[in-house]
């Protein structure tokens, strides 16, 4: 199932994420999080490890946030459902609040 | 030649003509002044401080002054000029020495940015340096006097001052200020320290200073390994206790606190992840001096 907020009233594509190449950021990772530095805007981060692999997966190759969802519930061996999914939308969202993901789609 | 060489009357003169020019770890400090009742002060806190006679170039030019002696009589001020500008609000007249070294400690941490100024006091033993991150109030200072006068090296009981391309710690021993409860409960644990003169009713309440110890002050030019940090909470009557703390929490609370992060950019950032990968962290929670001394000395054997 698409969230409602990926898929356009007039069926154009969903929408796809992908993460800031690895060299605009300078990430430091332990066991129980990672900090990640945005070298354009010098701020420092501190990720859980779901945030912190939800980037690295966005990293690797640009996907929508259903694709997203479905990688890292089988990571974390879970059930992709909708909490799920609503999950990763809203943490999706925050990294797209602190610029270290952003839309792959023009 | 050391400050405790000259006597209070020929340092009194330098002070007062050329300046006192002396090195705390990487800075290079001339003070002048002709306030007598600070340069008695300095002699006796800065005692094993060797005075400069080479030429060379000063990190930070400090007078201490008397603004305006015709009111002396009812109300007399000092003033502290950094390179000629004062930064503060005066101080009363016999409040001078407090002033010098707060004003100091004002001029490394808005200036000194080669480095990554940590806030924490820092100790140091058979090479490996144990931080003491706080804010004030946690009880650092204390704990810092303590493990001085019980044989650790004094690298500075406010900066931690990072060196990022070596990820060393650089000393800068200095006069630890002692508040209020903690000058009583020092005096006690360690009446051989050498204490300077109490002065009541600082902004910071009663404050008393203790000298760095003579190795210390010796060895100001050796850079010393992180080994641990220990984020130190003083608790009145409570037991010593000592918990592990995450690595990325440690780095969060090292880089909010310090003085000068957001300036350093991703050099600050490599050179605190360099310095937590290296270090183990904890939180300590203490009411008893002699009791986290022994325990500290337990966790870093």
């Amino acid at each position: 199932m698409a969230f409602m907020t990926q898929t356009a009233p007039d069926n154009q594509e969903v929408r796809r994420w992908r993460g800031l190449p690895s060299d605009r950021l300078l990430r430091e990772s332990w066991d129980e999080a990672s900090l990640v530095y945005h070298r354009e805007s010098g701020e420092t981060h501190l990720l859980g490890p779901l945030a912190d692999q939800a980037l690295l997966l966005l990293q690797e190759a640009p996907m929508s946030l259903d694709q997203l969802a479905e990688r890292l519930a089988a990571l974390c061996e879970t059930e992709a459902d909708v909490h799920w999914r609503q999950r990763i939308e809203t943490l999706v969202a925050e990294l797209a609040a602190l610029e270290l993901v952003e839309s792959a789609d023009p | 030649m050391k400050v405790e060489e000259l006597s209070t009357a020929e340092l009194a003169t330098r002070a007062a003509g050329p300046g006192l020019d002396f090195e705390a770890g990487p800075f290079r400090i001339l003070l002048k002044t002709r306030l007598r009742g600070m340069v008695d002060v300095f002699a006796r806190l800065y005692a094993g401080f060797p005075l400069q006679e080479r030429e060379g170039i000063h990190d930070f030019h400090v007078e201490l002054i008397d603004p305006a002696p015709l009111r002396r009589r009812f109300r007399p001020q000092s003033h502290f000029l950094l390179d000629g500008q004062a930064p503060f609000e005066p101080y009363p007249l016999d409040h001078a020495f407090p002033l010098f070294e707060w004003g100091l400690n004002y001029a490394i941490a808005t200036r000194s940015h080669s480095w990554c100024l940590l806030h924490s006091a820092v100790v140091e033993k058979d090479g490996r340096a144990l931080l003491l991150p706080a804010l004030p109030g946690s009880g650092k200072s204390t704990l810092c006097a303590a493990l001085m006068q019980r044989g650790w090296r004094l690298l500075s009981d406010e900066f931690g001052i990072l060196d990022p391309d070596s990820g060393l710690l650089q000393p800068m021993p200095r006069p630890i200020p002692l508040k209020n409860r903690s000058i009583d409960v020092m005096r006690a644990f360690a009446p051989e320290g050498v204490f300077g003169p109490r002065f009541p009713r600082t902004r910071k309440g009663d404050v008393v200073h203790l000298a760095p110890t003579s190795e210390s002050v010796a060895r100001q030019h050796q850079p010393a390994r992180p080994g641990w940090v220990l984020f130190p909470r003083y608790r009145a009557g409570a037991a010593t206790r000592i918990t592990p703390v995450a690595p990325s929490q440690a780095f969060v609370r090292l880089s909010n606190n310090a003085f000068n992060y957001q300036l350093g950019g991703e050099t600050a950032f490599r050179a605190l992840a360099a310095l937590i990968r290296r270090v183990s962290c904890h939180d300590l929670v203490y009411g008893d001096l002699e009791d986290v001394v022994a325990r500290i000395e337990d966790l870093t054997r």
